[in-house]
């Protein structure tokens, strides 16, 4: 680890899964602004030294940034939400080291220029921080993502954020944190967007924010319908204005012609010379996880499983979150894949068949709209009807692990499986389809019959075994 | 370069405009000032007594003004039409630079700032609502702020430049359907999309002057002062003008309606500007003999006169997503047909459910809460509620509930009315209670049980569910051995919000029977939407004096203090540090609260701070502070708390649901309780530790008060304020205490700091629990008072 005092530092955050990423950014940033202190935290489990050697440059992990609520966070929020929510905490965490400024990078960035602009604003006009708004001309509400969604979003674009250590850059980052570990969730109706959407709040409470709108600065989805990308003999420009970097948000390796999955305002072909770009990048991602291979580094999330290894899948990280408040805990306290909620019957159910219903399966018919017409489950009988269409079939249709099925409803659906109950149901249903039933068989020899049922049936399949 | 001001504001809103022109044509005599006026007083003198032109906002070329003055209220109204006006000015009146002011800004010195900043090449200057974070708990917060707009836009000043043009035309295209408070979809009038100018408008100046547009979202970082030499300042610039927006100029004593931060007593020097303001509001008001604040807004009432309710602007809205080019008449025609037509939502399920009940139902939490329109039963309910009640609290007109089907059910809730007495019943007692629920309500009812028990009291139970869940009270009764119903007093252990409904629910078994309710209540005056629940009972009793005063105002029905029995849990201290892993030297402070019970009443941000002021360094004092809760928290304020907690030092927070043993466990293992409560009916968990014979801290106000003095406990000064809108229900002119956080740090570590102290306020605490509070104490008053109540009805 450098001594960092005094030092300009450029890092990014990532998980295992954007190593290959955070590579490429890396190599981009060491090819324009050699001698550049990079760092990278990694927001995940995993072997620093193979990682280090791998990207060519050190690497922290977030565990070591002392976040008070660290793991609680890593269950509370998925993967892109939590590698956001990392980032206020490194800001903090280099100012109490000393650094002169700070310039966080999102890990699918590609660098092309040194960062001048940048740092002109930093040091020479005195800016205490450097931002880039998502567009710096209108879009539409057409396509996709329209203005108004940028807007519920955050005006500026946090995959670039750069602060000066100054005591108003310290204030904001004190005050960003206090947001982290829980509201840094994407929940648009609640005016929240990870940690983005309170930067809108960074140039009335930070004197001296740049706004950056130079056109060759975070070139993404969002504004490439006005910036066309030209590789003209002083290098690559957006919209006639030297490069700096592109954000390839939303990009996928493996996938042909595909500018972002966020988005769907450009087609591949629109992107005209631009094309190159996304070749060349996406080439070099698909290295980059061939090397990751080869380096014997998992590219698999740690805190995308339970301590046992099962995936943490559905509405499990939603229902945590709602439940629990944040809290100090070890690894294996956030991520017990037996916490007792999950399997619990319902609180909110009053009915002896509460037991059948567990928070994750009260959760599942809560949200769906369907499920709630069809079932009733403030009544004991749809109750059971739900808890046996869950165990059937629910429980994949929404991927929830059968473990958070109380044991109440498999001794039940081992119940219906018997051959008495289907005997008895095969009765009902032609007892209710041939009308003349009622006529040959009146009520009293229907009951016997439903006797002799009970008494013979059972034997005749005691029998058989 | 020539400068215009203007304001937008309907006719309601004259006063404020003439007081906004007068100052500043003060403030600047040459100013050139405008008002556009979004209403119609043709007819009518106003627009020519008015000392500045009056452009009426239907002579602006707004396309499709009709269609906007129908979609939206009359605020948003007012504010969708800013970028026509700002253009109509820089084409129709040639000026260069524009500057908005809202109607209720009060200008004191010349806007020179704003002059400088175009000199110097801005083209855009707007004001953030503050310069510094709001994140102290009170309304508006930071993230109100995220969702409203950072700039407010109640002031703007524009240039006539490329770019701007561009923005307002950009601006105005929005503004003709999106204007409209909508916070779930990241709309919020005019103000949210002016988030986007600093992106679109390279000059934008982001002016932080605080001398503009001081108001109360900012006077937390702004200090305003008079002084003979330099007049009005804030933080030493010149205030060049505030904003009372939320001021009520019937009301001298509110500062502002739209926030709970600061009050008129708060302000300091600012309360004699607020006193200027509200005598020119007063003296603007009148016109001739009228006064102004009473003209009828030309765009409330339909052609017919039938006013326009919010509901009817939000169906339009859903109907004609796109602007309508159609005449005043074509527009403002009443059309039943438009809200009767059967809602798209729920065409494929019902055709029953009109637009508007649609509406209705989407805009009231509390009706979308009791129904749920996704099943048929409760769509049948709603429309019966809609027939029943909607017309008088939505003011509707017949044609828009007349032809709906209708059930005949009685009016019941008179029929549960208190009535006369069967003398001929056996003296004995039914208690009614959610005796076997974990909360402070089933709590109580099991003290109460065991008291009456103890004095040797006839007493059978009826067990209730809790209502949590599902509106109906569920009856799990069980019947008597000998098959009927013989006690002559029914004691209703649920507050007086469940009374009327748990008194339907068994209305055959209470009749004839002398009913006591056993009520509750946290705050000084009872909530009047419970009264219709004292005409079920005969008597109420309640745990502390506190609550009985506040029913005695509403009530001439006889109101009894029968206080909650408590006795010692016989827990164990020592399993409870094991299991928590704190050792027998270390001193633990306990506090708890259930997060249903509102954050606010109970107060644990003031135990954090009183513990964190005591004990800055809890390790070296060995001295942790447990904090017990449980409930949801999905709520920002829960969230915020808990992360707060999360990351103090020496806190441990237990969020669950203890089993009774482990919590009586805590409660011994605590060697003091802590309790900074706003207000507290009674204060069980408070008493619970006195039984256990633990030293209490708490405020000295409310319920607990009772039983607590400064001989038994350790009592907290307080000072009273008013209780926020939506910290309590029914919080509206209610008043609470405010406990003195330093007062309770000092007294914490005066208590911390000597064993000796701790024993001996212990001992006295366990004592007068016993004295005033155990089980046989309680069930004796509450025999004595059955006594009276028997030979008073035994019919002799």
């Amino acid at each position: 680890m450098p001594d960092l005092a005094g030092q300009n530092v450029i890092f990014t955050i990532c998980s295992r899964n954007y190593l290959p990423y955070a590579q490429t950014l890396v190599s981009s940033l060491q090819e324009h602004m050699p001698g550049a202190v990079i760092l990278l935290f990694l927001a995940d489990e995993g072997e620093v030294g193979a990682i280090e050697s791998y990207m060519g440059v050190p690497a922290i992990k977030a565990e070591e940034l002392r976040i008070p609520t660290y793991y609680d966070m890593a269950m509370r929020y998925n993967v892109t939400e939590f590698n956001t929510s990392i980032k206020p905490y490194v800001f903090r965490w280099l100012f109490d080291r000393g650094v002169l400024s700070a310039v966080y990078i999102d890990p699918d960035i590609q660098v092309f220029r040194p960062l001048t602009e940048v740092y002109s604003a930093l040091n020479e006009e005195g800016a205490n921080a450097v931002v880039t708004p998502h567009i710096t001309r209108p879009l539409d509400m057409d396509k996709k993502p329209s203005e108004l969604r940028i807007l519920q979003t955050g005006v500026y674009n946090l995959g670039f954020l750069a602060l000066a250590a100054s005591e108003a850059s310290i204030a904001f980052v004190d005050w960003w944190l206090t947001f982290m570990p829980a509201d840094c969730r994407a929940d648009l109706k609640a005016g929240i967007f990870v940690d983005q959407k309170y930067v809108d709040l960074l140039p009335s409470y930070v004197p001296g924010t740049k706004i950056l709108r130079h056109a060759g600065y975070n070139v993404a989805y969002w504004n490439l319908a006005h910036r066309p990308l030209c590789n003209e003999s002083v290098g690559w420009t957006a919209c006639g204005e030297p490069l700096v970097f592109m954000h390839f948000s939303g990009i996928r390796p493996y996938e042909e012609k595909t500018v972002s999955a966020h988005q769907n305002r450009l087609s591949y072909d629109d992107l005209g010379e631009g094309q190159q770009l996304f070749e060349q990048y996406k080439e070099r991602l698909r290295h980059g996880y061939r090397r990751l291979e080869e380096c014997k580094i998992s590219k698999d999330y740690a805190y995308g499983c339970f301590s046992d290894g099962a995936a943490i899948e559905g509405p499990i990280r939603k229902l945590y979150a709602q439940a629990l408040p944040p809290r100090s805990l070890s690894y294996e306290e956030a991520f017990d894949p037996d916490l007792a909620h999950y399997s619990a019957p319902a609180a909110d159910l009053r009915h002896k068949n509460r037991t059948l219903i567990s928070n994750v399966m009260y959760d599942v018919w809560r949200r769906k709209g369907h499920l709630r017409k069809t079932f009733d489950l403030n009544k004991p009988a749809d109750a059971e009807a739900f808890a046996l269409w869950f165990a059937k079939a629910g429980y994949e249709e929404w991927k929830i692990s059968k473990r958070h099925i109380p044991k109440d409803v498999w001794s039940l659906v081992k119940q219906r499986q018997s051959l008495r109950f289907k005997m008895s149901e095969i009765y009902f249903v032609l007892a209710r389809r041939v009308k003349a039933v009622s006529f040959l068989f009146p009520k009293p020899v229907r009951r016997w019959g439903v006797r002799f049922n009970r008494a013979v049936l059972p034997r005749i399949a005691g029998r058989g075994k | 370069m020539t400068t215009a001001y203007f304001t937008i504001a309907s006719a309601n809103y004259l006063a404020y405009v003439r007081t906004l022109h007068a100052s500043l044509i003060a403030a600047q005599p040459d100013a050139v000032f405008y008002l556009f006026l979004v209403d119609e007083v043709r007819d009518s003198q106003i627009a020519e007594a008015m000392p500045f032109p009056v452009v009426e906002a239907r002579d602006v070329a707004i396309p499709c003004f009709f269609d906007m003055a129908y979609r939206y209220s009359i605020m948003e109204l007012n504010t969708a039409i800013k970028p026509f006006c700002i253009e109509h000015l820089m084409d129709a009146h040639g000026h260069d630079r524009v500057v908005y002011l809202d109607p209720d800004i009060f200008v004191v010195n010349a806007l020179t700032s704003v002059q400088a900043a175009f000199d110097e090449g801005a083209e855009l200057v707007l004001t953030p609502h503050a310069l510094a974070p709001l994140n102290d708990g009170r309304h508006p917060d930071d993230r109100a702020i995220m969702q409203t707009g950072a700039y407010n836009l109640g002031f703007g000043a524009f240039s006539n430049a490329p770019e701007v043009r561009q923005l307002l035309r950009w601006w105005a295209e929005h503004l003709r359907t999106r204007c409209v408070v909508d916070l779930a979809n990241g709309l919020f009038v005019d103000q949210k999309f002016m988030d986007y100018a600093p992106a679109l408008v390279g000059a934008t100046k982001i002016l932080r002057d605080p001398g503009y547009n001081a108001a109360y979202w900012n006077l937390h970082e702004r200090n305003i002062v008079y002084t003979e030499q330099k007049g009005w300042q804030a933080n030493d610039f010149p205030l060049a003008f505030f904003h009372f927006s939320g001021v009520d100029p019937k009301d001298p004593s509110v500062f502002s309606r739209h926030q709970n931060r600061h009050t008129i007593k708060t302000i300091g020097p600012l309360a004699d500007l607020h006193r200027t303001y509200l005598g020119q509001l007063a003296a603007n008001a009148t016109l001739g003999a009228d006064s102004v604040d009473h003209l009828r807004y030309a765009y409330g009432h339909h052609t017919d006169g039938t006013p326009i309710l919010e509901a009817m602007r939000f169906v339009y809205r859903r109907v004609f997503p796109e602007p309508q080019d159609h005449s005043f008449e074509e527009i403002f025609t009443f059309h039943p047909g438009l809200f009767n037509t059967i809602s798209e939502d729920w065409r494929e399920e019902d055709d029953r459910i009109t637009r508007l009940m649609q509406q209705v139902w989407s805009m009231r939490s509390d009706l979308k809460a009791h129904f749920d329109l996704m099943r048929k039963g409760d769509r049948s309910a709603y429309i019966d509620w809609f027939v029943r009640q909607a017309p008088q609290e939505h003011s509707l007109p017949p044609s828009l509930y007349e032809f709906l089907p209708c059930s005949d059910k009685p009016d019941d809730i008179r029929s549960g009315a208190a009535g006369p007495v069967d003398h001929a019943r056996n003296e004995s007692v039914e208690l009614y209670g959610y005796l076997k629920t974990e909360s402070g309500v089933g709590e109580g009812a099991r003290g109460l049980l065991q008291a009456l028990k103890t004095a040797g009291v006839a007493t059978h139970t009826v067990t209730l569910e809790p209502p949590d869940f599902d509106n109906t009270v569920s009856i799990e009764k069980v019947v008597d051995e000998d098959g009927q119903n013989s006690h002559r007093v029914a004691i209703l252990h649920v507050n007086a919000d469940r009374t009327t409904e748990l008194v339907n629910a068994h209305c055959p078994s209470l009749e004839g029977q002398y009913r006591i309710g056993y009520w509750a209540w946290e705050l000084p005056q009872f909530p009047s939407a419970w009264l219709p629940a004292t005409d079920c009972v005969h008597e109420i009793w309640c745990p502390s004096r506190f609550v009985a005063s506040s029913i005695k105002h509403v009530t001439s029905k006889p109101v009894r203090v029968v206080p909650h029995a408590v006795e010692a849990g016989g827990g164990s201290g020592a399993r409870a540090r094991q299991s928590l892993g704190v050792d027998e030297t270390t001193k633990v402070i306990l506090t708890t609260f259930d997060t249903r019970s509102y954050l606010a009443r109970k107060n644990p941000h003031a135990a954090l701070r009183a513990f964190q002021s005591a004990f800055p360094s809890p390790q070296r004092a060995n001295t942790i502070l447990i904090m017990k809760s449980h409930g949801p928290v999905h709520t920002e304020e829960a969230k915020r708390f808990f992360s707060e907690v999360a990351s103090a030092e020496g806190v441990v927070s237990l969020h669950s649901v203890m089993a009774p043993t482990e919590l009586d466990d805590l409660y011994t293992a605590a060697d003091v309780f802590l309790s900074l409560h706003r207000s507290e009916g009674f204060g069980l968990s408070l008493a619970r530790s006195m039984a256990e014979g633990k030293p209490v801290v708490a405020t000295n106000w409310s319920g607990n008060v009772d039983f607590m003095s400064g001989e038994n406990s350790v009592l907290i000064d307080y000072t009273l304020s008013d209780v926020p809108e939506g910290n309590y229900p029914y919080a509206e002119g209610q008043h609470w205490a405010q406990p003195n956080i330093e007062h309770a740090a000092e007294k914490l570590h005066w208590l911390m700091a000597k064993k000796e102290r701790r024993e001996q306020l212990g001992q006295a605490a366990a004592q007068s629990a016993v004295q005033q509070l155990s089980p046989s104490r309680v069930g004796w008053m509450a025999r004595q008072r059955l006594g009276e109540v028997f030979s008073a009805t035994s019919g002799s």
